[in-house]
């Protein structure tokens, strides 16, 4: 038997079983010579080129049969992401998880949620702040309401802790800088700290733009924005989004149409600051669009649109309650005032379901569709520790440090904390 | 089969268990190969949270498990009672099995933001339930507890002694067969102590450590305390706030025999081997480490804590070691090999941790065992110090200590060999 004959054979029985994956290579390996190596590798990766085209155009064929036969099209195989071949964290949040309505009434932060305080932070920065520093704080007063600065000089965190909590502070935000003489100086961290006796969590802040950096970007208003956090699935990050909620006022001001987000993917938080407006869009008609306009989603795709999806979609979906409404009602946004919070995390659950159990897309020529402006800077989050108490480097307990053996990053690709 | 109870931060104590197998009728008529099948390998179940006891009461949640133990001059049973210090003052005795009270509680006056940092139930009988409890709190008062059953059902707690240990506590261990308690705090004058509990009086204080290259000896601060297994109360072990380990001889000086540097966090917790010659050391940043006392270094890790641990166990037969802590996660790790083998979620932030003792394979041999009548007693033999002898003893107590309530039977025959005594154990530097 020749060679590729030989390979050809070896590859027939895996063929049908898709859990298994043959590489050509692996398939090959075997070959010393090069020459003859590099050969039958050339040969079956043709092979299965052609395959791979011979049943895209047979599926797209048999796509294009039954429309035009006037029945539904097979559902389109939906391809893996790194999102949704995520490995379930046991300690992932379920709805309605008894152990986490105990804890949540009873943390450091229910009393923000029951609206019993109201936050108020102090914004620092490290030592010998830099002017970009300035200007980026600039920007975060634009963001956060009720926020104060204070100058660092040399204060110990400790201190800071102290004075703060006796003046009636709530959290504390301390913004890191790196200064290099070469380049520059650079923000790159973020310390945030709960008082009186709240976690203290660290991130890593990188890939910072300043609003005037941004294209076409707005200027904020004084309303008190709503607040957005999403794919905050496990433990650690329902108490990390919980942080983060108890900065801003639980009062958001609809009318203001201003939006935070903190967008979770791969445990990278993203933060963005937004203006929104919902605008008919005339003329506008659907065409068969894969997986989001069938009739009838299947299960496992349900579940795919919630952990998969990037921000702007997700974005794009606009507020949940709007999307039940008519067309007629859409210019009508002081009914917002009676909808519930839009402050507690993952609502984005809500929009992907509302917009994959829709009976059928509308066939009719406007659609509802949010526009966005982005304000404020937009920076990225990386959660290195949260720490119970205070901040305190030497003698503090940790909840959680971040670290390659127990992230499971390392061994498992698939494997995230947040 | 394993079992463990793990107290949480809201008030609850968990139960987990991995390796529930049922008997199957063959099994039944034959007591050994049930208690082999019983002993073997359920390595393939996974650990699972199959109880939680007690209430949601954030106030009142419990800061300690302990086991309780029962022991009788030269017997020891584990009891399946655990007794739970709780915040607040309030000391529980809560059945193993069923999280049902096994005796009743009793509650510690303290001073307001006082808060109890251990108590120890045990009792002196092998088949009765709790009657004899120590508490300790943070200010470093010790008192004694007696139950004095009354007529009928009933009975009350009483305070039957109390002193003062140090001017604040942090960590304490006691062992209830020689009424040792060793006990440590933070602050000057609180570094660590041994006390004689039955008569308030302190058998050890340590020295002052040597001061480091700068000159600077830092202020006691007794994180994590406990007696080292085997050794009569002789040595024990201690981790400080500034993430040092040390390990006491009291026979040999009032300052540490060994001294190492670990890590960067506080140390929480610190655990004995079964043979007293390892200890299990965590930190508050997750690092859970093995020092052996022998060549005076760490022997290895145990990897996959991301969180402070609260909480160290040590099984009965020193096979495996559990640990549990913030991250929310029991984990248990095979003690020799270091391989996490088994890991469960459980859902809230534990503050301490403790295998329960019962085993169906124990309970099938003590069964067995009392069928056949036969006279059952301990021994164990004694580590010799360089220099030091020992002198003969006939039938010796097993040790117990409150932190691995170990359980070892061996049939001895009448005379006690004598040569035992004299072998060289474990050779301390």
């Amino acid at each position: 038997m020749g060679r590729v004959a030989a390979v050809k054979k070896k590859t027939k029985r895996f063929q049908d079983d898709d859990d298994v994956k043959e590489t050509v290579g692996s398939l090959t390996s075997h070959i010393k010579n090069k020459q003859r190596r590099s050969e039958v590798y050339g040969k079956l990766r043709h092979e299965r080129a052609v395959a791979k085209k011979k049943r895209r155009e047979e599926r797209q064929k048999a796509e294009a049969a039954a429309i035009e036969a006037g029945e539904e099209p097979a559902p389109r195989q939906i391809p893996k992401t790194i999102e949704n071949q995520r490995v379930r964290d046991a300690t992932h949040v379920e709805e309605g998880d008894e152990e986490v309505i105990e804890q949540d009434a009873e943390d450091e932060f229910a009393s923000y949620f029951s609206h019993a305080t109201e936050p108020k932070i102090i914004v620092t920065t490290s030592r010998k702040p830099s002017g970009a520093m300035f200007k980026f704080l600039e920007n975060l007063f634009t963001v956060i309401p009720n926020a104060y600065y204070y100058a660092r000089r040399s204060y110990h965190i400790q201190e800071i802790v102290k004075y703060g909590t006796a003046r009636g502070f709530t959290d504390i935000l301390v913004f890191n800088e790196n200064k290099k003489f070469s380049k520059g100086s650079k923000v790159n961290g973020l310390l945030h700290c709960h008082l009186p006796e709240g976690p203290t969590c660290l991130y890593k802040l990188s890939s910072l733009q300043l609003s005037k950096e941004i294209k076409g970007h707005g200027r904020a208003t004084s309303h008190y924005p709503e607040l957005i956090l999403n794919n905050f699935t496990t433990r650690l990050g329902h108490r990390v989004s919980r942080m983060f909620a108890s900065v801003f006022p639980q009062r958001p001001e609809f009318k203001g149409r201003r939006v935070v987000t903190f967008h979770n993917q791969r445990d990278f938080i993203f933060f963005r600051h937004h203006r929104y407006v919902f605008e008919e869009k005339k003329g506008y008609r659907l065409p068969h669009a894969g997986h989001l306009a069938t009739a009838e989603v299947p299960e496992h795709v349900k579940e795919s649109i919630k952990e998969s999806g990037g921000k702007k979609r997700r974005m794009q979906q606009g507020h949940p309650t709007k999307k039940k409404r008519k067309v007629e009602d859409s210019e009508d946004e002081s009914d917002s005032e009676d909808d519930s919070e839009d402050d507690s995390e993952n609502d984005s659950e809500n929009e992907s379901e509302d917009k994959a159990t829709e009976a059928a897309p509308p066939a009719i020529d406007t659609m509802i569709q949010a526009r966005l402006q982005e304000l404020g800077p937009r920076f990225t989050l990386r959660l290195m520790s949260v720490q119970k108490g205070t901040f305190d480097s030497r003698h503090g307990e940790y909840e959680y440090i971040r670290s390659t053996e127990t992230d499971g990053t390392r061994k498992n690709r698939r494997k995230f904390v947040l | 089969m394993l079992r463990l109870l793990a107290s949480d931060e809201i008030g609850y104590v968990r139960a987990l268990e991995r390796g529930r197998r049922r008997r199957s009728r063959d099994e039944d008529d034959d007591e050994d190969a049930a208690a082999a099948a019983l002993d073997a390998n359920d390595d393939d179940e996974e650990l699972t949270l199959v109880g939680k006891y007690g209430a949601l009461d954030r106030a009142r949640a419990c800061v300690r498990v302990r086991t309780v133990v029962r022991s009788n001059a030269g017997e020891a049973s584990a009891s399946r009672a655990v007794t739970c210090a709780r915040r607040g003052g309030v000391v529980e005795f809560m059945d193993a099995a069923s999280g049902t009270r096994a005796r009743a509680g009793f509650a510690v006056t303290l001073k307001d933001g006082a808060t109890l940092i251990d108590a120890y139930g045990w009792c002196d009988s092998i088949e009765s339930e709790v009657t004899k409890a120590v508490t300790v709190d943070d200010g470093g008062n010790v008192r004694s507890h007696a139950w004095e059953a009354s007529r009928g059902e009933g009975g009350t707690w009483t305070e039957t002694g109390a002193f003062k240990a140090m001017e604040n506590a942090v960590s304490s261990d006691y062992d209830a067969h020689l009424g040792s308690l060793v006990v440590g705090g933070r602050g000057r004058g609180c570094d660590v102590m041994i006390y004689d509990v039955a008569h308030g009086t302190r058998t050890f204080k340590a020295g002052y450590p040597p001061a480091n290259w700068l000159g600077y000896t830092a202020p006691p601060w007794v994180s994590a305390s406990c007696f080292a297994a085997t050794s009569e109360c002789k040595r024990f072990f201690v981790g400080t706030g500034e993430h040092r380990f040390r390990h006491y001889d009291t026979r040999a000086s009032d300052t540490a025999v060994l001294d190492l540097d670990l890590g960067k966090g506080v140390i929480t917790c610190v655990a004995s081997s079964l043979d007293g010659r390892e200890a299990y050391v965590a930190n508050a940043r997750g690092a859970f480490e093995i020092v052996d006392l022998r060549i005076g270094k760490t022997r290895g890790k145990f990897k996959g804590n991301s969180g402070s641990i609260r909480g160290i166990a040590v099984s009965d037969d020193g096979a495996h070691v559990a640990c549990a802590g913030l991250d929310q996660y029991v984990r248990v790790y095979d003690a020799k090999s270091r391989k996490c083998v088994a890991s469960a979620y459980a859902k809230q932030p534990l503050t301490s941790i403790v295998f329960d003792s019962y085993t169906p394979a124990m309970e099938a041999k003590k069964a067995k065992a009392a069928k056949k009548k036969s006279k059952k007693s301990s021994s164990r033999e004694l580590d010799v110090d360089v220099g030091v002898e020992k002198k003969k003893k006939k039938s010796k107590k097993s040790l117990v200590d409150e932190d691995d309530a170990s359980v070892e039977r061996r049939k001895k025959k009448k005379k006690s060999s004598s040569s035992s005594s004299k072998k060289l154990g474990v050779v301390f530097d």
